[in-house]
């Protein structure tokens, strides 16, 4: 793209699948997602960075889809809460494991800890709870004080490690 | 209404005309510093932004015989992960490990880092020790300087505009320095620093050599402490020269901010920060 | 009787909003888009305290695509939502959240840069009253020409057992101590949003929302617009996180947005940033607390006399009530013969006060738990000793007269303390930490701190306790519960869910919960106070009930046994004199809707009347039960830095029975570390008038990396209220953290802190021996 333009189609590739978007110069990827595909499993908390809630996975990176524009997803890989489950519906261990160890509560952190979970499990298949804390650091919870959290990933590395589940 | 560009070059060139011809568009690397800036900003005080994040030339991290080239797009994630920077500049590699969150960390860069120049931007205390430069290139020079110079014209308002920062050389010596970092902050992950301390020094036959030490945070702009250096420069280090050290950097910093009221904890705790960073050389 | 043998209960079954709250499906407020909405935003006063001369709308009226913009002039009907807030201001403006204009636009940048059009004049008049101690003052100007004093309407109470002069006379020592706290936001991670639209077939409003007490809103609204109730039509979304906090904000935001909706004719969404949110809605109320102890030589309590002065912000509508549970509160769960609590709210031109989990607990208990163990020190006790020789026991008299009686008070509070302070082996680390403390040579000093509480639970003498719950049975046997309760993330609809399960027998799958619909449901009054476990649930039992007696009186005959004989287990009903003659569920609703024509709705109300207090005296029962606790927090103080780690916490408590351990230990947990950011970081500052603690970025919460071990024992014992013994569990674990981490602190370098947070500058001070 070697024009300015105050709109922009962003090509990109989201769960799996190739999108074009047109936006406009200063909308974010979040309001990208929510607002133009409608996946709204991506939510926002403080818009400013500090809260996690809107993060996604961008080239198998956990961000803030607050901080990032829509034209920088540009050519990018993006990964939301969305796009986690199996083509036939099943749950991922990951989304499994957080009902099993109660690792809910209101649900608006869940998407973001999950996949910060994902990523996490992708480079540490077998996480300490140290790592799991380092992990999720970014993704504030105010309602479960974690600890339910942390168990649900640790469940989930051990049933994809031992059982092989997927 | 705000109607906003967006331009997205592949070279430091495309990216420093278009700046030229839109001075009142502003480069995104992370963006973790200019997107909260930008929700904050008055109508039209943004009319563009200029992606630099696919522009080779500035990412990637590279070696050779003597220095580190770090490229402005390198990420904290990346700087801290890199096997060769955590062994050999540990130093930086620490201070990009504690910037924010995970998340964070993976968009926000160093080269963000030092333009913004936040008074609690963790790189800066790292690099100042480091003695790391810069290069930045506008559209009619090149030019490299070290990270303290801009920090001094930072300070003087004199950073001229329309340029852009392309890189961090660090030098690597033979022999890697005794490095100490620590941040204070109000949680234990994911906070801006109360306070900073950055230390390096050689010590050679029990006498401590080629000492640096950096504060932020606690100033506008992070600052080298070069009087408390000099106190141990040479010596074996002791409590007292600890402690001493400790007071000079805090009477050094009073110099610049004068006191205030935050005075009545940065001072004990400065004090006993700087201290913790040297017992460690003893 | 043999003991009860649970199918669905007692068991940590899966939520049932889990699958849609980990595939992201699960819809939100902001989630939720209606064809055709307009985008609505606030304009705010720009000064805190001052005159309005004039509201210019002219230019934001002309910006393309703003479809409506509103003023206090075109509230149809009571231009106050009730406790004094206005909808939007007039002439007068009172703290920096209040509303001059409200912007309705094709979307939200319009909307938004339409409202930075609207020119407003002010005149300053006189500085913002900030503070406590200058509100309640005589010199203070009034904030409202009514309020002398200042005080909050109804919000002073006093409550009085025994003489309390006489007690302090009978004392060796007196000990006086004053505790302070601050505004605490409830932290929640998703700000508030709402959409209103009109219904035109029934000229009904219709508020989708993220809110936590429906009929509080519907009441305001109906009077904002001068509606009857019947046609404000409030439906819940999922809430992210509420704690309380989701009501007065809500109640601003839906009110604006359904004036909107109705002038323009279409949907008005409204979505608050987060620096909206946290100006805008309620907080935990500061407190400012002075005590004054009597202690014996033998190291008892001969009287505690208090008097808080509680802070409201501008507007208040909740004071009045935490206040009242803080005068029960203020003398701790100990006995002592002569009590006198004072307690009064003012108001000031800050952030305001309302409900906040613990509601006013954790401000009084951090007080009154840090006095005694500070009464401990002072009698050369250690504070197990001192608290297990004062602490309450069965049978003895509250200062409201009330005895507590066994059932009252089913586990002892003092088995708690000292089943926390065995497991943690509190009374040795106790005195080797006190004896640390002196040496120099450990810059990072450990501390132990023990808290102990009581709590009543629901809303006792608040209001009157109803619950209400509707169960439908359909043809097929599959299961409808919907409660006027909420559920915002507490599992209230996963714990009725299994109520439901457990009085049919049948498996939890069966049932499907609704999100609350005020056109559908009763007004049972807000979701507070920890009830709804009991009061809903309560009412689930009955409903269900209801309905298993009409199919038992259909079935019996084919049965071939009597009414009573009936039982609803293993997704059967069947004859329980001789179990081979059965039906299954399914067919069993079958019969009894199809070819009997019976009724398979029911409505479960439970309303234990109101509770036999004479609110003039204060003498009565103040609660129906209580439930107890305690708690050790153990800490380590870097006394060179002032930095406060938690390292492990340890509760018991007293719960009745848990309905599902699994959400207990995340309400208990969850609670625990929002108390702990109460204790050592979370703090906002109002103190001119303007807001300056905005975003997570100022207004630290716990993260992850923050969180220490937690171990809770929780004891079940047979309670009479709740269904199958269950007493709520949201508050309690939110109210132990921080007196047990302040006393845990002083253990650790023998100085107090008195007032919260335990920030850095605090924890460094005090070392340094400054403030005390
Ligand atoms: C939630 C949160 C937490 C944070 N925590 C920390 C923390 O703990 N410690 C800390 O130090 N920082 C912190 N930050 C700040 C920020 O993340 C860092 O400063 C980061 O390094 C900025 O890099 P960026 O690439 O995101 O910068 P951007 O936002 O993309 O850019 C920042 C500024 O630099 C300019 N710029 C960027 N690259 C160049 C270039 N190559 N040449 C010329 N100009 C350029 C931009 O125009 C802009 O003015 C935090 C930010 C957030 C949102
Ligand atoms: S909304 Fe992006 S981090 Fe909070
Ligand atoms: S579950 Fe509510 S914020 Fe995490």
């Amino acid at each position: 793209m070697n024009t300015s333009q105050t709109e922009i189609d962003v090509t990109c590739t989201v769960n799996g699948r190739s999108v074009t978007v047109r936006t406009k110069g200063g909308d974010r990827l979040i309001d990208m997602l929510r607002d133009y595909l409608h996946l709204t499993g991506t939510k926002e908390g403080c818009s400013i960075g500090e809260c996690g809630a809107c993060t996604v996975l961008m080239d198998g990176l956990p961000v803030n889809s607050c901080m990032v524009l829509a034209g920088q997803a540009q050519g990018k890989e993006i990964l939301t809460i969305e796009g986690l489950k199996h083509e036939d519906g099943d749950l991922h261990p990951l989304q499994q494991a957080f009902i099993d160890a109660g690792a809910i509560q209101c649900g608006y952190c869940t998407p973001a800890m999950i996949l910060c979970g994902y990523a996490l499990l992708q480079r540490s298949p077998r996480p300490s709870v140290h790592e799991i804390k380092q992990a999720i650091s970014g993704t504030l919870c105010r309602c479960t004080g974690y600890v339910q959290i942390i168990e649900a990933v640790t469940l989930a590395a051990d049933r994809i490690q031992t059982k092989g589940e997927k | 209404m705000k109607n906003i560009r967006f331009f997205q070059p592949d070279t430091v060139v495309h990216a420093l005309e278009f700046l030229h011809e839109h001075p009142k568009a502003r480069i995104v690397a992370g963006g973790t510093d200019l997107l909260p800036e930008y929700r904050e900003k008055e109508d039209n005080a943004i009319t563009g932004f200029i992606d630099i994040m696919r522009i080779r030339e500035l990412s990637g991290i590279s070696f050779d015989d003597h220095a580190a080239h770090i490229g402005a797009l390198a990420t904290h994630a990346m700087i801290a992960q890199n096997g060769t920077l955590k062994e050999r500049l540990p130093v930086l590699s620490a201070a990009c490990s504690h910037v924010g969150s995970p998340q964070i960390r993976n968009l926000g860069t160093i080269g963000g880092n030092i333009i913004t120049m936040s008074a609690c931007a963790d790189t800066l205390p790292a690099l100042l020790v480091l003695e790391a430069r810069m290069v930045m290139r506008s559209l009619h020079q090149t030019r490299t300087i070290t990270v303290e110079e801009y920090i001094d014209e930072k300070r003087k308002q004199l950073v001229p505009p329309g340029e852009m920062l392309i890189k961090i050389v660090c030098d690597l010596p033979d022999e890697v320095p005794l490095s100490y970092f620590f941040k204070l902050s109000r949680r234990a992950a994911a906070a801006k620093a109360r306070m900073t301390v950055a230390r390096t020094a050689y010590i050679e036959s029990g006498q401590v050599r080629n000492l640096r030490l950096s504060v932020g945070a606690v100033t506008s702009l992070a600052l080298r402490y070069r009087e408390a250096e000099k106190l141990i420069e040479g010596k074996a280090v002791t409590d007292q020269l600890c402690c001493q050290a400790g007071e000079r950097v805090v009477h050094d910093m009073l110099a610049v901010t004068g006191r205030r009221k935050s005075a009545a904890y940065k001072i004990p705790v400065l004090t006993e920060m700087v201290r913790r960073s040297l017992e460690g050389l003893q | 009787m043999k003991a009860r043998q649970f199918t669905a209960v007692s068991r940590s079954l899966p939520r049932v909003d889990g699958h849609a709250k980990v595939t992201g499906a699960m819809k939100f407020g902001d989630d939720v888009n209606l064809y055709r909405q307009l985008y609505a935003k606030t304009v705010y006063t720009r000064i805190p305290k001052g005159t309005v001369k004039s509201v210019n709308i002219d230019k934001a009226c002309k910006v393309a695509g703003v479809a409506a913009v509103i003023t206090q002039k075109d509230v149809p009907g009571k231009p106050i939502t009730f406790g004094r807030f206005p909808v939007i201001a007039g002439k007068e403006v009172r703290y920096i959240g209040d509303a001059l204009a409200v912007v309705a636009a094709e979307s939200s940048e319009i909307a938004a840069y339409a409202a930075s059009l609207v020119e407003v004049e002010y005149e300053e008049v006189g500085k913002p009253i900030t503070d406590i101690e200058e509100a309640a003052s005589f010199q203070a100007a009034q904030i409202h020409a009514d309020a002398p004093g200042n005080l909050i309407d109804h919000a002073s109470h006093h409550l009085e057992m025994g003489d309390a002069d006489t007690g302090l006379s009978h004392a060796d020592m007196i000990v006086e101590r004053h505790y302070r706290t601050g505004f605490v936001d409830n932290g929640y991670i998703e700000p508030e949003a709402v959409i209103a639209e009109v219904e035109i077939n029934t000229q009904t409003v219709v508020i989708r929302g993220t809110i936590q007490n429906p009929y509080n809103i519907r009441s305001a609204v109906a009077g904002v617009l001068g509606y009857p109730l019947n046609r404000i039509r409030v439906i819940q979304t999922a809430i992210g996180g509420s704690f309380g906090g989701k009501d007065e904000s809500m109640i601003a935001l839906s009110c604006r947005a359904s004036i909107l909706a109705l002038k323009t004719g279409r949907p008005v969404k409204m979505v608050f940033t987060r620096e909206e949110s946290f100006i805008c809605s309620p907080k935990r109320h500061p407190f400012h607390s002075s005590y004054r102890a009597g202690l014996a030589k033998d190291g008892k309590i001969t009287a505690i006399a208090s008097t808080h002065y509680v802070q409201g912000g501008p507007y208040n509508k909740q004071a009045m009530f935490a206040n009242w549970r803080a005068s029960i509160h203020a003398a701790g769960p100990y006995r002592i013969p002569h009590v006198d609590t004072n307690i009064h709210g003012v108001y000031t031109n800050t952030i305001f006060g309302g409900a906040y989990r613990g509601f006013s607990s954790p401000q009084v208990v951090f007080a009154v738990e840090s006095l005694i163990d500070e009464c401990s020190e002072l009698s050369g006790m250690n504070p197990r000793e001192f608290r297990m020789l004062n602490c309450l026991q069965p049978w003895d008299t509250l200062p409201t007269g009330q005895q507590l009686s066994p059932e009252r008070m089913p586990a002892n509070l003092s088995q708690l303390i000292e089943a926390v302070c065995r497991k943690t082996s509190f009374d040795e680390k106790w005195e080797q930490f006190r004896i640390m403390k002196d040496n120099r040579a450990h810059t990072v000093k450990r501390g132990i701190g023990l808290s102990a509480t009581f709590r009543g639970v629901g809303l006792g003498g608040e209001g009157i306790d109803t619950g209400s719950a509707s169960v439908t049975i359909d043809s097929d046997g599959y299961v409808q519960v919907t409660s006027g309760f909420t559920e915002m993330g507490q599992g209230l609809a996963t714990s009725l869910s299994q109520i439901a399960a457990e009085e049919f027998g049948i498996d939890i799958s069966r049932i499907t919960w609704n999100q609350n619909d005020t056109s559908a449901n009763m007004d049972n009054g807000p979701t507070v106070a920890s009830r709804g476990i009991v009061s809903g649930g309560n009412a689930v039992v009955q409903a269900a009930r209801k309905l298993k007696k009409r199919m038992a009186a259909v079935l019996c005959g084919r049965l071939g046994c009597r009414i009573e004989d009936v039982e609803f287990a293993d997704s059967m009903v069947r004859n329980n004199l001789d179990p081979e003659k059965q039906i299954n569920f399914s067919d069993a609703a079958f019969i009894c809707l199809q070819e009997h024509g019976i009724s398979l709705y029911a409505l479960g109300w439970h309303s234990p009347g109101p509770q036999p207090l004479d609110h003039k005296t204060g003498r009565g029962e103040a609660y129906p039960s209580y439930l107890f606790g305690a708690t050790v927090a153990e800490i380590a103080v870097d006394t060179g830095t002032g930095k406060i780690t938690a390292e492990r916490i340890t509760s018991a408590i007293e719960l009745g029975r848990a309905v599902n351990p699994q959400i207990v230990r995340g309400q208990f947990i969850g609670g625990a570390i929002q108390g702990l950011g109460f204790a050592v970081m979370e703090e906002m500052d109002c103190s001119d008038g303007y807001m300056h603690t905005l975003n997570f970025n100022d207004f630290m919460i716990p993260g992850a990396m923050d969180i220490p071990e937690i171990d809770i024992m929780l004891f079940e014992t047979d309670e009479h209220l709740g269904p199958y013994g269950a007493k709520g569990i949201g508050e309690i674990g939110i109210e132990m953290i921080a007196p047990a981490v302040a006393n845990a602190y002083a253990n650790a370098v023998g100085k107090r802190i008195r007032e919260l947070p335990l920030n850095l500058e605090r924890a460094l001070a005090v070392d340094e021996g400054g403030e005390a």
